[in-house]
């Protein structure tokens, strides 16, 4: 018997259909994967299974009753717990006490009750099955810990464990892997298996394919609102309708280049680049010197003008932009040899960078979280020249992440530097692409960002290009 | 809690019965009004848990007061049992004002609860036969038992200190229960408290509501001390001495706001013995001490011990 059946489902914001008559169902016991393109629904749907939307039209079956419309209360209670997007957790709590909120069905007293101590003992085993969860979570040692303060792997972890003390039949897991490395992924992975064994039906949206090809048994394919297709991993991977919409939706281009000719004077620095940068990926440009590598960084940062060519970021032209324009529209550009002002403090040069700012209390937490990451003690007046090489390319890097842009460039980051700083700067930026602001990165690092050993966790998003281009 | 605690609370106590009989007459005055207050505050931070900050938290005060005066007015109901009937009609009344208010949040919410507010209040100036309009109700009974002259300062203290001890006492067992940490839960994400099957519109309303019930019982005890109860005396500029006290105080802890409106009182007190400022002067003094105190203890009073602390370890380092 099916657990939940999504019937001809309709959700229309005004004049925008979000879903159009999406039909499926899911049994009890399996592990279902719903996946698509960005803005294919997905996300949409769980909202309407939820109860956070009412479906236009349709009906969302659960165990045997019509949900559709129903209060996500109402809904959660009986056993639809759903998950967050992004890592949603009480940041003020405990670890503790963010997963005690999750058995409030079970557990929630009433006031006389809170007032007299009646329920003392219901209170104890709500307690017990806590720990228990945490522990199964392991996340044990850390209960006295505040949420907000865990590393990223532990509160996806507690994420889990909020919605799995709440005796879940039917768990939504709205993409339970962004942001991981493949050893937070399989770890989640096992876990996920492991809800699979103790009984809970789970629906899951992902973009990580790899993991969503691991663990589903069956998928379904959305695209603009429209169901694409059904059916097991095998089926889907050789489906050529759904392949289109499945890698559509892995990689949205941030920015691409086309044909773009750059020249100076009568030289031809750079002809016929053709580079497409996908949203959150990390792009290498490797190349001998005179190769054009700078001048293309200098050209999509609106320092050079193409002659030739264009160059769309977010679907929007910016080959005509003067370079204050696009910073503002979110390309940060590090120049080579980190070009610092001298004679001012670290904390004065990274406000600098975020000239274009105007949130000062975010701003003061950002340079905080700053001085935690690299470790350079951004307070007080250290000038320039005390800082090592090290912590002025981490500075200068700071200072461009300090626009917030989307798109970050950095130009030949580990030049002149010792390896083990060259290592501690990678680390950072993959952290940073990883993590923080998913941002593009795009550098032209030499060979050693290859050897690096954390590489792998961007490899699924690297896309390189070589241009050996000899100068005319 | 832990037994430290308790004693704590056993010395505080003990020192609060031995302190009118030091304190001149017009002091023991003052005190029952500080430990009524001590009451608005620490009930308002309970309002304040859900995220929500209404100003209607005064006129339910008045609500309750009105309540009393008028049953022990007019139907001889004895004292100890027309405050409770205030808490009650308090209660009751904030029950029926959350279906409207709730449908808002935060700024809205803040809006619609002046509003409110202000309705009510005009209803008692309007309506000159129940209410008494503009001057209101005087003449109001003090509470009889035994032999006890309640007309007296010191009696009437004691009397409000077991009031106001029981009802903090209840106060701070929801507050430290599993229905706080759900009020807290709502306030800090509410999708997420949603997502595990909390109703917050009902947590929401049930922290108006026991909110309103124990500021019913503080109105109730402050006019009929005063035995004259008038709309004034809960317009908004009280409503903002109550956001004052508990923003200089620090709302994040059960007794932030207790030594806000604790710290103010005497504050003032000294302002005033001092003679050098003009008791009109008043309000613009409470307004610098409010913009002094969010410049520099955003966190309020109840952190400055940790901050003190914190600046001695560093320059220890």
């Amino acid at each position: 018997m099916a657990l939940l059946e999504v019937k001809n489902v309709t959700k229309q914001f005004g004049g925008l259909t979000a879903l159009n008559d999406v039909s499926f169902s899911v049994e009890k016991g399996e592990i279902r994967g719903l996946i698509g393109p960005n803005g294919a629904g997905k996300s949409t749907m769980f909202k309407n299974i939820s109860g956070f939307y009412t479906p236009t039209k349709g009906e969302v079956v659960y165990d045997g009753k019509n949900i559709a419309g129903t209060h996500p209360c109402k809904v959660s209670s009986m056993g639809l717990v759903r998950t967050f997007q992004e890592c949603t957790l009480f940041n003020e709590f405990t670890v503790f006490e963010n997963a005690l909120m999750g058995c409030h069905m079970s557990a929630r007293s009433n006031l006389f009750s809170a007032i007299l101590g009646t329920d003392r003992q219901r209170q104890k085993q709500a307690r017990e099955k806590t720990m228990e969860v945490l522990e199964f979570m392991g996340l044990a040692d850390r209960k006295d810990q505040l949420a907000g303060e865990l590393p990223l792997g532990s509160q996806r972890a507690l994420a889990m464990a909020i919605p799995l003390n709440a005796d879940p039949k039917l768990l939504l897991m709205d993409e339970p892997f962004a942001g991981m490395n493949p050893e937070e992924t399989n770890h989640m992975m096992e876990l996920t298996r492991k809800l699979q064994d103790k009984g809970i039906t789970i629906v899951l949206v992902e973009h990580d394919m790899k993991a969503v090809m691991g663990l589903c048994g069956y998928l379904t394919v959305l695209n603009f609102g429209s169901l694409l297709a059904e059916g097991t991993p095998e089926e889907i991977r050789n489906n050529e309708k759904s392949d289109s919409g499945i890698s559509g939706g892995l990689v949205n281009m941030l920015l691409t280049m086309k044909d773009v000719e750059v020249s100076y004077k009568n030289i031809k620095a750079v002809k016929k680049i053709d580079i497409e940068v996908p949203d959150g990926g990390f792009v290498t440009l490797i190349g001998s010197n005179g190769a054009g590598k700078s001048t293309t960084l200098r050209v999509i940062s609106g320092l050079v003008h193409p002659s030739k060519g264009e160059i769309t970021f977010e679907g929007q032209r910016i080959d005509k932009l003067s370079a204050d324009k696009i910073l503002k529209l979110g390309i940060a550009h590090v120049p080579e040899g980190r070009r610092i002002f001298k004679d001012l403090t670290v904390e004065e040069n990274l406000r600098l960078g975020a000239f274009i700012r105007n949130d000062k209390a975010e701003l003061k937490r950002t340079l905080r979280r700053f001085s935690i990451a690299s470790r350079v003690c951004v307070n007080g007046v250290l000038r320039w020249h005390v800082v090592s090489g090290g912590e002025q390319q981490m500075v200068s890097i700071g200072r461009a992440l300090m626009s917030r842009p989307k798109l970050l460039m950095l130009d030949e980051p580990s030049l002149g530097l010792a390896p083990i700083i060259v290592q501690e700067i990678a680390k950072i930026l993959l952290e940073i692409n990883a993590r923080v602001w998913r941002l593009s990165l795009w550098n032209r690092m030499q060979n050693w960002l290859w050897r690096l050993p954390s590489m792998p966790m961007c490899s699924k998003r690297v896309l390189s290009r070589w241009m050996e281009k000899p100068r005319p | 809690m832990t037994i430290k605690n308790l004693i704590i609370c056993a010395v505080i106590l003990a020192g609060l019965v031995a302190l009118p009989h030091f304190l001149a007459f017009n002091f023991q005055d003052l005190l029952i009004f500080l430990a009524v207050n001590v009451l608005v505050v620490v009930s308002y931070r309970l309002v304040t848990l859900t995220g929500e900050w209404s100003l209607i938290h005064v006129v339910m005060m008045g609500v309750g007061a009105y309540t009393s005066a008028m049953l022990s007015k007019m139907a001889g109901f004895p004292f100890w049992v027309s405050m409770p009937i205030a808490g009650l009609t308090a209660a009751g009344i904030a029950a029926l004002l959350c279906f409207p208010l709730f449908r808002m949040t935060q700024f809205y919410f803040l809006i619609g609860s002046f509003a409110a507010g202000e309705a009510i209040r005009l209803v008692w100036i309007y309506f000159i036969d129940p209410f008494g309009g503009s001057s209101g109700i005087n003449n109001l009974p003090a509470p009889e038992l035994g032999d006890i002259d309640f007309y007296e300062p010191i009696p009437y203290f004691y009397m409000t200190l077991i009031v106001v001890t029981i009802s903090l006492f209840i106060l701070y067992r929801i507050e430290t229960s599993r229905v706080g940490l759900t009020l807290n839960a709502v306030h800090w994400k509410a999708p997420l408290a949603e997502s595990v099957g909390v109703d917050t519109w009902k947590y929401r309303s049930l922290a108006l509501i026991v909110g309103s019930f124990f500021v019913g019982i503080a109105g109730a005890l402050k006019v009929h001390y005063l035995g004259v109860v008038t709309p004034h005396q809960f317009g908004i500029g009280v409503m903002v001495f109550v956001l004052i006290w508990v923003i200089v105080g620090g709302y994040a802890t059960f007794v932030g706001p207790i030594i806000g409106v604790i710290v103010l009182t005497v504050f003032d007190q000294f302002l005033r013995a001092s003679g050098f400022v003009d008791p009109s002067v008043q309000p613009a003094i409470y307004g610098a001490v409010l913009i002094i105190s969010i410049l520099f203890m955003p966190e309020g009073l109840e952190a400055l011990p940790k901050r003190i602390k914190a600046r001695m370890k560093g320059g220890n380092a």
